[in-house]
């Protein structure tokens, strides 16, 4: 078998049709970009691209703006995060939901108060003052570890300040 | 090792579309769990790869993270049964070898790197590739 009639026989097998293949894609559309960028991307038409886009923008998953003459597509951060919100109120009960959040508080306090820093890019930084290589490894998966609790803090945090609201929202009458 | 940059929870839906559509994926799941979600971890059917392999199921992590406009990732494969393990890493590690290197690891404990490339950028079509490329051409090469 040759690599590429594989490649095609796998390809085949995952059959992910062009339109999820731009829906997973969009997903991941930090920065604003063209349909042709997209469709350029994902290896469909450009009118294609479009269609699908256009599509998650009514679904409130993309935001469509204006760049001069062209329209461009990116992730609704706001919209995202309620969702990854309502998922932590609906999948987590307020205990898990607390013990967890004062974990990540707890070990980002050890850390402060372990290395003398306030933030992971002050530990990052503390690295070139330092020439044990394991000491320099261990520095570096901490504030790995760090910048991405820094990042799911504050979702978190705001899945359990709402938490009693949004659980009567969730229920469901008999 | 660790990546720089905090991760991004809608990236995660876009790649476990992608993982759960892999042949050789039976599961896929939030790592260490779903609140922290640090990466995703693909488990991998031991009789659908090859060389086939067991009785583990191997494990295939996929890690994302950006740090301003830049981002970073981890794709890797580990094999409990063999030792063997290998992936792509977009990191600040062997930054002589450009920003994105493979890097495998033989049962024997020899580390290999070199330099990998890309052409797309979108984290799903990444990840696709790399499936491909793992699957088809590493896996058969080089767990054989």
């Amino acid at each position: 078998m040759t690599e590429k009639s594989g490649r095609n026989d796998r390809r085949d097998q995952i059959s992910m049709t062009r339109g999820e293949r731009v829906r997973a894609a969009a997903r991941t559309l930090r920065k604003p970009r063209s349909a042709s960028w997209i469709a350029d991307e994902t290896d469909v038409s450009v009118k294609t691209a479009q269609k699908y886009l256009e599509q998650l923008v009514e679904d409130d998953v993309l935001r469509r703006l204006e760049r001069g003459e062209q329209a461009v597509y990116c992730v609704d951060q706001l919209m995202a995060t309620y969702r990854e919100i309502a998922k932590l109120q609906r999948e987590h009960d307020r205990e898990e939901l607390t013990d967890a959040l004062e974990s990540m508080r707890t070990r980002i306090v050890d850390w402060t108060e372990t290395y003398g820093v306030e933030s992971p890019g002050a530990l990052r930084a503390s690295i070139a003052d330092v020439e044990d290589s394991g000491e320099i490894e261990r520095r570096r998966e901490i504030a790995s570890e760090w910048e991405h609790l820094e990042g799911r803090l504050p979702v978190v945090r705001a899945a359990l300040n709402e938490y009693d609201w949004a659980s009567e929202r969730d229920a469901v009458s008999a | 090792m660790g990546l720089p940059g905090t991760t991004d929870s809608t990236v995660y839906d876009g790649l476990r579309d992608v993982l759960k559509r892999q042949p050789e994926v039976t599961a896929v799941t939030d790592e260490p769990d779903s609140i922290s979600k640090r990466f995703l971890r693909a488990e991998i059917d031991p009789a659908r790869v090859t060389p086939a392999t067991g009785p583990e199921s191997p494990a295939l992590d996929v890690e994302w993270r950006y740090d301003g406009g830049d981002q970073y990732y981890r794709i890797h494969y580990a094999d409990p049964n063999t030792g063997f393990n290998c992936g792509w890493h977009r990191d600040e590690d062997h930054s002589d070898l450009g920003p994105v290197h493979f890097q495998y690891e033989t049962p024997t404990g020899e580390i290999h790197h070199e330099s990998a490339h890309f052409r797309k950028t979108i984290p799903t079509e990444i990840c696709w590739t790399a499936t491909d490329r793992l699957f088809e051409d590493r896996l058969p090469s080089l767990a054989g």
